[in-house]
């Protein structure tokens, strides 16, 4: 028993440690913030939705930036 | 870069429940959503895992050997089969085959660009059990949505 719960939890490590898990972190958040801009619209909520929305494009921008840094520069 | 297909796959599936979704049905059918998730996840550790039928050439994220994007993908694909469910029970038979044959498009391109690698499975069999999960997911949308979401 013990060492099935450490094997999960060695395997949670392992999936969390990843770089591939930051990177669905980051296109969970954009596409939350997104979408919520969107909600936000149908509440006629406008200038939040745009608050949200610029947040968005930035949160994106930056990722962008980080992936292409990564993969063109970092090799 | 290969490895970012099925990353891809996820975000295309989701700019789709993006564009077509309206927020306010997107939170009644979340449930939906959840439970579409946990079985595509099942149906692949049985495959990938247990029965060895067909397997991933770049499993990246993977909880084993399966990667987390395609339940991802197959979540975002059970939301837009939840949101433009007819209400007709004629109707859905087609429905149901159409979104079928729309997984076994999704597996023959990811079959032939050499993501995804059959060992003991092909197509038809990918036919038989997209129905057979789409039947399920019918279950569950009456189960989990008992109200018909209507699309204004």
């Amino acid at each position: 028993m013990i060492g099935l719960v450490k094997g999960f939890l060695l395997q949670a490590q392992r999936v969390i440690s990843s770089s591939y898990f930051v990177l669905l972190l980051v296109i969970v958040g954009i596409w939350l913030a997104f979408f919520l801009s969107r909600a936000l619209e149908e509440q006629k909520l406008y200038r939040e939705a745009r608050v949200c929305r610029i947040s968005a494009w930035v949160y994106l921008t930056g990722a962008v930036a980080a992936f292409l840094l990564e993969y063109l520069v970092g090799g | 870069m290969r490895e970012l297909f099925w990353p891809l796959l996820a975000v295309l599936s989701w700019l789709a429940v993006y564009w077509l979704v309206e927020p306010r049905i997107f939170i009644r059918l979340g449930k939906l959503m959840g439970a579409g998730f946990l079985l595509a996840f099942f149906i692949q550790l049985c495959g990938v895992t247990w029965l060895a039928l067909w397997d991933f050439a770049y499993p990246v994220l993977s909880i084993g050997g399966v990667t987390v994007f395609l339940p991802l993908a197959y979540g975002a694909e059970v939301l837009l089969f939840g949101y433009f469910l007819p209400p007709d029970r004629p109707s859905r038979v087609w429905y149901v085959l159409t979104f079928s044959g729309i997984n076994v498009l999704v597996a023959g391109i990811a079959r032939a660009l050499g993501y995804l690698v059959f060992i003991r499975w092909d197509l038809v069999a990918t036919l038989l059990l997209g129905i057979v999960a789409h039947v399920v997911l019918l279950y569950l949308y009456d189960y989990l949505v008992p109200e018909f979401v209507p699309r204004s």
